[in-house]
């Protein structure tokens, strides 16, 4: 069953081996092995500046995980995160600017969060009405759509919304009613984890239990089967590139809310990508998303911090992502014995 | 020296593979499909396993090219202990398996597919080598394929005769058919017989599985009939008669036979000039075709698979377009509706193409039951009440399974039969259109399927459209044969009416046409 087979150890036996590679990469890399490998893997750990910022950097990795999940999960590829997410974090922030002053904290936020999520629902939404009407394959279209996006929030970040007296590449800053309480300073962790750990168990309950649901996910494992059935196959398409499209904005205006307080050029590059890798580590279950983005930005973070404490460069953990991406797409590498066991 | 030793193999009458006490049991579901199972081979003969639904035919034969590990027994091979690794290996020490459901790659033509199958495949020889030597085995065993025509645009005849031949070009001593007569035309089936007894004239062994018993009577030298992992009949086969085998294999007494209604009620389904898109856009699948059917009749529809059949069902059950014509249910006009508002009026269908649409494998068993309930209502899926649901219609139907929460991909080809079929009755239509309702199935299950469309067709219309022109002749009180998208012949089943006459009347008919 579906439920089960997606907490299978296969994923975790993937995590284990990109780490092992990890730590072949430092000792192959370092002229201080020992001391590398403990700030690569044990300072995210050892205090709470780094432990909490591990845990901000995986609030906005858990969104696009959803994301890409509930896109897998119907058989649609939404390649056009990187641009729902820039794009809703413009909205969502244009749209506290122009609040600003007028409403309550709480009512602003959540303004904001919905502003965002249409956005982005909005674009993804385009590409999903091009597959259903015209036969336009969604991954093309999605990923073209999205490019083009950036460009254009980037000139809003360059002119209308500019902070001219900053001299930076952001917007105006949102007033401080607008942003999230920070929860372990000195650290950037906010409040808005709640928010990505409630998206996760929510969208597990609409995709296991709910009718919708259902019908998504059968027709995500046959298309043709869902139609001849009664599913009325257009619609669950559309809904799912709509919600992924949306769930992949917020991921960009919570980290605007609860750390940087404006957009800033570029600040949410490879965030969509990176939910596509964690959507596939996760097996596109709700649940196992949140674990699978802590575990991104923990190499992440134990990367960064490598790089200030020992003599490492960033780079070592993309290959370390990459070698989880070889991984995790080369199912046929691990051999079944290894995990099948669980299944009963 | 392999070819030398099968020689050898024959005048002394040792048996070339012999199989002690298998036993497999499937650890996801629990069923145990092999309990024991010891029989023996012999080369230059035909040898036949024959048994029901989840007899465990097919576990065995997997077992014997190493796709299923044994949880115990042994296997010898020419006298030497055999551990098969799996079908690659098998192909090494000799022994081919041609599967079940074809795996050829529709994309690629006849000849890239034989040159992937080559076992050795030495680098440095040229295409021509391949060509030349796959041409000789053409030649000889007389199966000619055209090498460089893309699979795809091969009938499913041919695309077994691919099958056959990518194990051919590797010269096994035994090979093995797993149901191969299932998908194919009578013709295609007698020329298959015929490469039966080329291998055996070579002296090689031909393993032949299959749960029909004309059959694996009528061409086998040793017939093998196996029932819940056990081997129950080991024949010669002037030691047995059909009949013999028919209640061995079923393990009851049973009668086929039609039960006719003696009143037909009122239209349900009518079809006018329907023209319906073929594979290829723009093509015709089914010209100028028009019927009717009754509450209480049941129409057959045969002929030759690939004469429109299929592409008539799913035309009308809104899986394909049509370009002409009409369809009406209950006298309201369907045509293009699609299957979701076609269920809510009242119609039903369970098309041909079993993987493709009519299943999901990969989802679970219950997901395949309940998904019609679950395509409209509430937000909420009631799961507790699916199921019980879903668990009440399987042991209604009598459907073997381990959990319903297994994958349906565990159930065996006769099983999923039937979970369809009652998934389809359950949701209790106005008509019902079934696409080869009897494939697969084994004497004892086709005589349930007959009870159960004779009683289902008191209260709905049914439609059976089968390429078995005497299973249509036994359940249809209506029969029609189609040729190339075209009806060529539609009468009332009289008593009296039989494959040959409707042969000759189709063949009358065209002939006036022309």
């Amino acid at each position: 069953m579906t439920r089960r087979s997606a907490m299978n150890g296969r994923s975790f036996l993937v995590m284990a081996l990109a780490l092992a590679a990890g730590l072949v990469l430092v000792f192959l890399m370092s002229e201080e092995p020992f001391n590398a490998t403990i700030a690569f893997f044990l300072s995210p750990f050892s205090n709470r500046f780094y432990f909490g910022n591990l845990l901000a950097y995986s609030i906005p990795l858990m969104l696009t995980g959803l994301a890409a999940s509930i896109a897998f999960t119907s058989s649609c590829f939404n390649l056009g995160m990187e641009g729902q997410v820039y794009l809703g974090a413009l909205g969502g922030t244009a749209a506290g600017i122009l609040l600003a002053g007028k409403v309550s904290g709480a009512l602003g936020i959540f303004t904001m969060i919905i502003v965002s999520f249409l956005f982005g629902a909005t674009a993804a939404g385009i590409s999903a009405l091009l597959k259903t009407r015209l036969g336009v394959n969604e991954l093309i279209s999605s990923l073209l759509l999205s490019n083009g996006l950036v460009i254009i929030v980037d000139y809003f970040i360059e002119g209308p919304l500019n902070d001219r007296p900053s001299g930076l590449a952001a917007t105006v800053t949102l007033p401080d009613e607008f942003r999230f309480g920070g929860l372990m300073s000195p650290s950037y962790l906010h409040s808005g984890i709640i928010f990505s750990i409630t998206a996760a168990v929510i969208l597990w309950f609409f995709l296991f239990r709910t009718r919708e649901g259902f019908k998504m996910r059968i027709t995500g494992k046959n298309r043709r089967f869902a139609y001849y059935s009664g599913v009325d196959t257009k619609k669950v398409i559309f809904w799912s590139l709509f919600l992924s499209g949306g769930l992949a904005s917020t991921a960009g205006i919570i980290d605007v809310i609860g750390i940087h307080g404006r957009v800033m050029r570029g600040f949410s590059s490879g965030y969509g990508w990176n939910g596509i890798a964690i959507a596939l580590i996760a097996r596109n279950h709700p649940l196992m998303v949140v674990p699978a983005a802590l575990f991104f930005a923990y190499l992440e973070s134990g990367a960064q911090i490598a790089s200030l404490e020992a003599n490492i460069t960033p780079e070592v953990a993309k290959i370390v992502q990459a070698v989880i991406f070889f991984l995790v797409t080369a199912e046929a590498l691990i051999p079944r014995a290894f995990w099948r066991k669980r299944y009963v | 020296m392999g070819q030398i030793l099968y020689h050898l193999g024959a005048k002394l009458s040792k048996p070339v593979l012999e199989i002690t006490d298998l036993k497999k049991t499937y650890s996801i579901s629990g069923t145990r499909a092999l309990d024991g199972a010891t029989l023996a081979f012999y080369s230059g003969e035909i040898a036949s396993l024959l048994g029901e639904n989840g007899a465990g035919k097919t576990t065995l034969m997997k077992a014997i090219v190493g796709i299923e590990k044994p949880d115990s027994g042994s296997m010898l091979l020419q006298g030497e202990k055999y551990i098969p690794l799996g079908p690659y290996s098998a192909l090494e020490k000799g022994i081919g398996m041609v599967p079940q459901s074809l795996k050829v790659i529709s994309q690629l033509t006849v000849f890239e597919n034989l040159l992937l199958g080559f076992r050795s495949n030495w680098p440095g020889r040229t295409i021509k080598h391949f060509k030349e030597k796959i041409e000789e085995v053409m030649q000889r065993y007389r199966l000619q394929l055209p090498l460089d025509m893309k699979v795809e645009l091969l009938s499913t005849g041919q695309r077994q005769k691919l099958e056959v031949l990518r194990i051919l070009q590797n010269s096994p001593g035994i090979i093995i058919f797993d149901e191969p007569t299932t998908l194919i035309s009578e013709t295609d089936k007698g020329e298959l017989f015929e490469t039966f007894r080329r291998f055996k004239a070579e002296g090689k062994t031909v393993l032949f599985i299959t749960h029909k018993l004309y059959e694996a009577y009528s061409v086998s030298d040793r017939i093998y009939v196996i029932r819940s992992g056990v081997i129950i009949g080991r024949y010669k086969r002037d030691e047995t008669s059909v009949e013999e085998l028919h209640d061995l294999v079923s393990g009851e007494e049973t009668r086929p036979d039609r039960v006719q209604l003696s009143s037909a009620g009122e239209v349900v389904l009518r079809v006018e000039e329907l023209g319906i898109e073929g594979s290829v856009e723009g093509e015709e699948a089914v010209k100028e075709t028009s019927f009717e059917v009754r509450r209480g009749e049941l129409l057959a529809i045969s002929g030759v698979p690939g004469n429109g059949q299929e592409e008539l069902l799913e035309g009308i059950f809104g899986m394909r377009k049509i370009l002409s014509g009409r369809v009406l249910l209950d006298g309201k006009d369907v045509t293009n509706v699609p299957p979701r508002n076609l269920r809510k009026l009242g119609l039903a269908a369970l098309p041909s193409d079993r993987d493709g649409a009519a299943s999901c494998k990969n989802a679970t068993i219950k997901d395949n039951l309940v998904i019609h309930k679950v395509a409209d209502g509430g937000w909420i899926v009631d799961d507790r009440g699916l199921d019980a649901f879903a668990r009440s219609l399987l042991s209604d139907y009598g459907v073997l399974y381990g959990s319903i929460f297994d994958p349906a991909s565990s159930l065996s080809g006769g099983n999923l039969q039937k979970l369809l079929l009652s998934r389809e009755i359950s949701s209790e239509p106005r008509a019902l259109l079934l696409g080869e309702p009897s494939r697969g199935l084994d004497v004892k299950h086709l005589h349930i399927l007959r009870t159960v469309l004779a009683r289902i067709k008191e209260e709905m219309a049914v439609v059976v459209f089968t390429a078995d022109l005497e299973e249509a002749l036994k359940v249809g009180d209506r029969i029609i044969v189609m040729s190339e998208g075209r009806i060529v012949f539609n009468a009332v089943n009289r008593p009296g009416l039989s494959k040959h006459m409707i042969g000759k009347l189709i063949l009358k008919a065209t002939g006036e046409r022309q």
